[in-house]
């Protein structure tokens, strides 16, 4: 397909994620880095994992994007004594039909909000991340297809780490972004305030349809990504595996392992996103530095000595931007 | 005769009659010492092997005399009936003047399942103090005793030191050698050229290569933000090589710059990202302003002074041989 089509094709089809920003902004104010990663997840098909103190709005922007999508929004609080079973269903036996019937839990929502993933034993987390991967889940004999668009927003606290049970880095990869949520800016939280003083919560109206989201999730797929931009997104995770061989001998020593294939990956379908996003038939190299810390901070192991020196991934990642030549 | 001389055996070694008894003798090595003079005890017993004795204990002083050293039992076979000649030689001194008794040892031990002991004499020991001839004037302590010179000790070690010296400053001339080559490796600009110089000739080369003429616009627009990528990190020692288009143009050093050239270089930075990015084919006048463009921002931010150098020709023989 020609580039201007595909401009012209891009730009049609992303004229709803002005009027999605326009609602959600009706109850959320500021935050808009978060907004626009939940929408790289839901537009390239990827979950998210959010760090952030409470307080920041995660509930809030999730169940707000679930009204205006007019999606299924379903919350679960991981706990330590929570059960696999919790998540996904179970069999009840139906007294009156004298046979098991199938109870589908709460995972079967367009967006599920696992609250303090952490906080929930190996098993659990395992089971959502099955699914998150997978799609589908496995009651008994059935196994039942999770519905579309299907996104799962886990959060994290950075803080309070005692008794929790941290990701492991393989369960971790499955996040296409991890997503570091800060505090609103000064003129942000006077408006939070007057906002909740005056009781005004405006009611969040669905703008777009789940089909709409689908068909979006297509046209994401068809931003051109030149080869340069693929090169350059070789050069950022290669870096990250062989920091010697990109002249980054200064952080050699802060890597234990870089970013797995599935980075690669991630890095060229959420840059896609963001060209989408940003309404743009093509990516550019700002398109990838933009979510670069997003899909990789949770993709490069530190070492010992890094974690000594209190260095941390962000930073590594700077690094690298700094010294791979952009195209 | 013969009964005779048996009888004078009896009464000299009166032991090796009945083969059963134990003759214990202690002695001096000298009755007479100077103050501080070490001087030999030795304690000797004679006794068959078929006898346990209790050998005396000997402790730091005896009889007021110092225990320097204390030497084990020494044990020898005498003759073939089984005697045995046992010995101890305890090193003594003295550090006071007078007369020392060392008492005598007693040796127990049991024959035929009575208790018997055998005895040593006391010996007397005389402790003198060292005589002084007052009559001779006093004398310094002896001074230090200098070594000769050695001259084949003092050529070797100058020689040593030196090897030390060159093998020092090897290692250290190495790791100079190898810091100044990591920061070639990690691209720190080192500018051997005006930043201006570097980019004219580059746009005459790119002019020369007429790749747009030849429908080569993604690597005509490459080459042209490169120029412009490499004279920017020379000019305001930028990354501009790690930096995106929007990157650079909000930098400071650009926004100080005068309005048109930021809107000449966001031109041909935004055109250049279309052509490179998104497959545009602009046209051939576009080009051309492009490269004006491109020209002109370089030639605009370029002090009068650097356009027109006076160039030492030595001065730069040295930089890039350096």
């Amino acid at each position: 397909m020609d580039i201007r089509e595909i401009n012209e094709k891009i730009q049609q089809e992303s004229a709803f994620i002005e009027l999605l920003n326009l609602e959600l902004g009706k109850v959320i104010i500021g935050q808009k880095y978060m907004l626009d990663r939940l929408l790289i997840g839901l537009l390239s098909n990827g979950h998210l994992l959010l760090e952030g103190v409470p307080g920041l709005a995660k509930t809030l922007a999730i169940k707000s994007l679930s009204s205006a999508i007019q999606a299924k929004f379903s919350r679960l609080q991981f706990t330590p004594d929570l059960l696999p079973a919790d998540l996904v269903g179970t069999m009840i036996y139906n007294q009156k039909q004298e046979q098991f019937t199938v109870r589908r839990g709460p995972l079967f929502a367009n967006f599920v909000l696992a609250d303090e993933i952490n906080r929930a034993p190996a098993k659990v987390q395992s089971a959502l991340l099955e699914a998150m991967q997978e799609r589908q889940v496995t009651i008994g004999d059935e196994t039942f297809k999770l519905p579309e668009p299907f996104l799962v927003l886990a959060t994290q606290n950075p803080i309070e780490q005692e008794g929790t049970y941290p990701l492991p880095e393989a369960q971790l990869d499955r996040f296409m972004l991890k997503v570091t949520i800060g505090y609103p800016t000064k003129e942000d939280e006077r408006m939070i305030i007057r906002q909740n003083l005056a009781q005004e919560f405006p009611k969040i109206n669905p703008v777009i349809s789940a089909d709409t989201i689908v068909k979006a999730r297509h046209a994401v797929r068809e931003v051109y990504m030149d080869e340069k931009i693929e090169k350059y997104i070789l050069d950022i995770v290669f870096a990250t595996r062989y920091p010697k061989d990109s002249n980054l001998k200064k952080i050699e020593n802060l890597i234990s392992y870089g970013g797995s294939p599935r980075a690669s990956i991630n890095l060229a379908l959420a840059a896609k996103a963001y060209a989408f996003i940003k309404r743009r038939g093509y990516v550019i190299p700002e398109d990838v530095r933009a979510i670069c810390h997003d899909v990789m901070r949770h993709r490069i192991g530190l070492t010992y000595e890094a974690e000594a020196e209190n260095i941390t991934t962000d930073e590594v990642i700077n690094e690298v931007l700094n010294i791979v030549e952009v195209p | 005769m013969k009964r005779i001389v048996l009888l004078y055996i009896a009464l000299l070694f009166p032991f090796l009659m009945n083969g059963q008894g134990v003759v214990a003798t202690a002695k001096l090595d000298t009755g007479k010492v100077v103050i501080g003079q070490p001087f030999t005890l030795e304690l000797t017993i004679t006794q068959p092997k078929s006898i346990s004795i209790n050998w005396p204990y000997i402790s730091d002083s005896i009889g007021g005399l110092e225990v320097v050293q204390n030497g084990g039992v020494d044990t020898m076979p005498v003759d073939d009936q089984g005697i045995l000649l046992r010995s101890q030689k305890v090193t003594l001194m003295a550090f006071d003047s007078g007369s020392y008794t060392v008492p005598g040892f007693v040796i127990d031990y049991n024959f035929k399942g009575e208790p018997v002991k055998a005895y040593t004499d006391p010996l007397q020991v005389s402790v003198y103090l060292v005589p002084v001839d007052t009559t001779k004037a006093i004398r310094d302590i002896h001074s230090v005793v200098e070594v000769p010179y050695d001259m084949f000790f003092i050529m070797l070690m100058i020689l040593l030191w030196l090897v030390v010296i060159l093998i020092v400053g090897a290692v250290i001339l190495y790791f100079i050698n190898a810091k100044k080559k990591d920061d070639l490796a990690e691209g720190k600009p080192i500018i051997r050229k005006p930043a201006y110089e570097i980019a004219m000739t580059a746009f005459n080369e790119l002019e020369q290569k007429q790749l747009w003429q030849k429908n080569q616009v993604k690597g005509y627009y490459s080459e042209l933000t490169d120029i412009l990528r490499v004279y920017i990190q020379h000019r305001w020692l930028l990354p501009a090589m790690e930096l995106t288009s929007d990157e650079i143009l909000a930098h400071g050093f650009i926004q100080q710059t005068d309005k048109q050239l930021q809107d000449e270089l966001a031109y041909v930075l935004r055109l250049a990202d279309l052509v490179k990015f998104a497959k545009v084919i602009p046209h051939n006048s576009e080009h051309e302003l492009s490269f004006k463009n491109a020209v002109s921002f370089v030639a605009m931010t370029t002090p009068e002074q650097e356009k027109n150098p006076v160039v030492d020709e030595t001065e730069n023989k040295k930089e890039v041989q350096s």
